[in-house]
């Protein structure tokens, strides 16, 4: 059964230099895969990098997770979690 | 109107517009190659090629209008090392000698970690790569700069054929969706849409001054007048900054001058102008966006990355005699041969960079092999 409010396991790349950002979020992923799986963890992604913003969300949906770019502040929010 | 001062307003005006596009849709030449090897993506790459078709087409119909244009030169080994050196060098900083002024501009602070390493690098290249660089630009396959020179054609029977073949691979890859990413936020550009502009504004850079874009001898030019500044005798002694060559270009009225001293001429009017234009392109396009934002807590390895890897594109753009900018978006579509090489230097090159960045630098080794699983 899916928890109702998954932890958030927040990932600051902001500012670092590509493909940092689509690398390091992938590895994230990778470590937490069964946790967001599962439903109980969403890997929060915040970045600076415009191509990140893109890049991330289409190899985590390929990856079959649920994907929402938002842009909070002057950054953006990539918030990956289960299905 | 002066030609000095016409340069510098429509190289201002080519590369704001080229700012704006090229951070909108964060048009890195980098990722063109390195995408390959790091993360199995050929998006960027396709890109590249549809602005090496435009641009083959655009640069013919220029030269056939009568358009004086800058020939590039001869090929030898000094253009395949080259490439491999500047592989390796754009990879670890993340971007190259355009890439690093447009994210500079658009808040990313290891874009100016990379430029400070590309004048850092220019003077390196002064004191200790000169005569290594003329060692291999002496090792010469043959006279002929392009295709079409090497075959005795009309370039118009290369041009034609090869634009044709390029074409229907962009057809192919438009038709199966794969020239597209999906975006996520409302104002990404893809980027088949910014190499078309990128195509036309470099047919502009040539109608206007004569040569593609390219701001790599800009660094080099920065890097002399400090050192001039610092010890203004040796540079006085120095063989090397005394020589200057002077293009006459009919079609625009005036001439490209190239001083390689501390000294103005109209290739540093013409790149400092560009340099200036991307960068406010770039930051005007961030502030439009909403996004512009700048964050000095990285790690300190990435901004050593960024900055040795601006040094080592700087020495091997001199030793190239042109930066990936130059070959990739001028060279190719003059059907250069010392471009092919360079290009063919690029892929190794990454490759080695890109080990070098996922195993000491952002230390994610083997998770590009998790993509689609």
């Amino acid at each position: 059964m899916m928890p109702e409010k998954p932890q958030e396991f927040v990932v600051d790349i902001r500012g670092q230099i590509c493909p940092s950002t689509l690398l390091t979020a992938l590895k994230e992923i990778n470590d937490h895969r069964d946790d967001i799986r599962s439903g109980e963890v969403k890997i929060i992604v915040l970045t600076t990098n415009r191509n990140a913003t893109s890049t991330i969300p289409n190899a985590a949906e390929n990856m079959g997770y649920k994907v929402n770019v938002e842009r909070e502040n002057s950054h953006y929010r990539i918030e990956i979690g289960a299905e | 109107m002066d030609f000095t001062l016409k340069t510098f307003l429509v190289m201002l005006a080519i590369g704001s517009l080229a700012g704006w596009v090229m951070h909108r849709s964060d048009f890195c030449l980098t990722g063109m190659v390195r995408d390959v090897f790091l993360t199995r993506s050929f998006l960027l790459l396709r890109a590249l090629l549809l602005s090496v078709v435009i641009s083959t087409l655009t640069f013919e119909i220029l030269r056939r209008f009568g358009v004086s244009i800058q020939v590039f030169g001869s090929p030898s080994a000094a253009h395949l090392l080259g490439g491999i050196g500047f592989g390796v060098g754009m990879t670890l900083a993340g971007s190259c000698v355009v890439g690093s002024v447009y994210r500079f501009g658009g808040g990313e602070v290891t874009g100016a970690a990379t430029i400070l390493g590309l004048i850092f690098g220019s003077l390196i290249f002064f004191e200790l790569a000169i005569p290594i660089s003329g060692f291999f630009k002496r090792i010469s396959l043959f006279e002929a700069a392009t295709i079409p020179e090497l075959l005795g054609a009309d370039p118009l029977y290369v041009v034609l054929p090869s634009a044709l073949a390029g074409s229907l691979f962009i057809i192919s890859w438009a038709r199966g969706g794969k020239l597209t990413l999906k975006s996520f936020i409302p104002t990404y550009l893809q980027p088949w849409k910014a190499a078309v502009a990128i195509s036309f504004l470099g047919a502009l850079s040539i109608f206007f001054f004569g040569t593609p874009i390219s701001i790599s001898t800009l660094y080099a030019k920065v890097a002399t007048t400090i050192e001039a500044a610092i010890f203004p005798g040796h540079i006085a002694r120095a063989s090397y900054f005394s020589k200057s060559v002077a293009i006459p270009l009919e079609f625009q009225g005036g001439s490209i001058t190239i001083n390689n001293g501390p000294v103005t001429d109209t290739l540093f009017i013409a790149q400092g102008a560009l340099f200036i234009g991307i960068f406010f392109g770039a930051l005007f396009s961030a502030k439009m966006a909403g996004d512009y934002e700048v964050n000095f807590r990285i790690p300190p390895r990435q901004y050593l990355s960024a900055f040795a890897g601006g040094v080592i594109m700087a020495i091997s753009a001199r030793i190239a005699e042109g930066c990936n900018v130059w070959h990739l978006l001028g060279g190719l579509p003059y059907l250069s041969i010392s471009s092919l090489l360079f290009l063919a230097g690029l892929f190794p090159g990454s490759y080695l960079g890109g080990l070098i960045l996922k195993n000491r630098i952002i230390m994610t080794h083997g998770v590009e092999e998790l993509r689609g699983k």
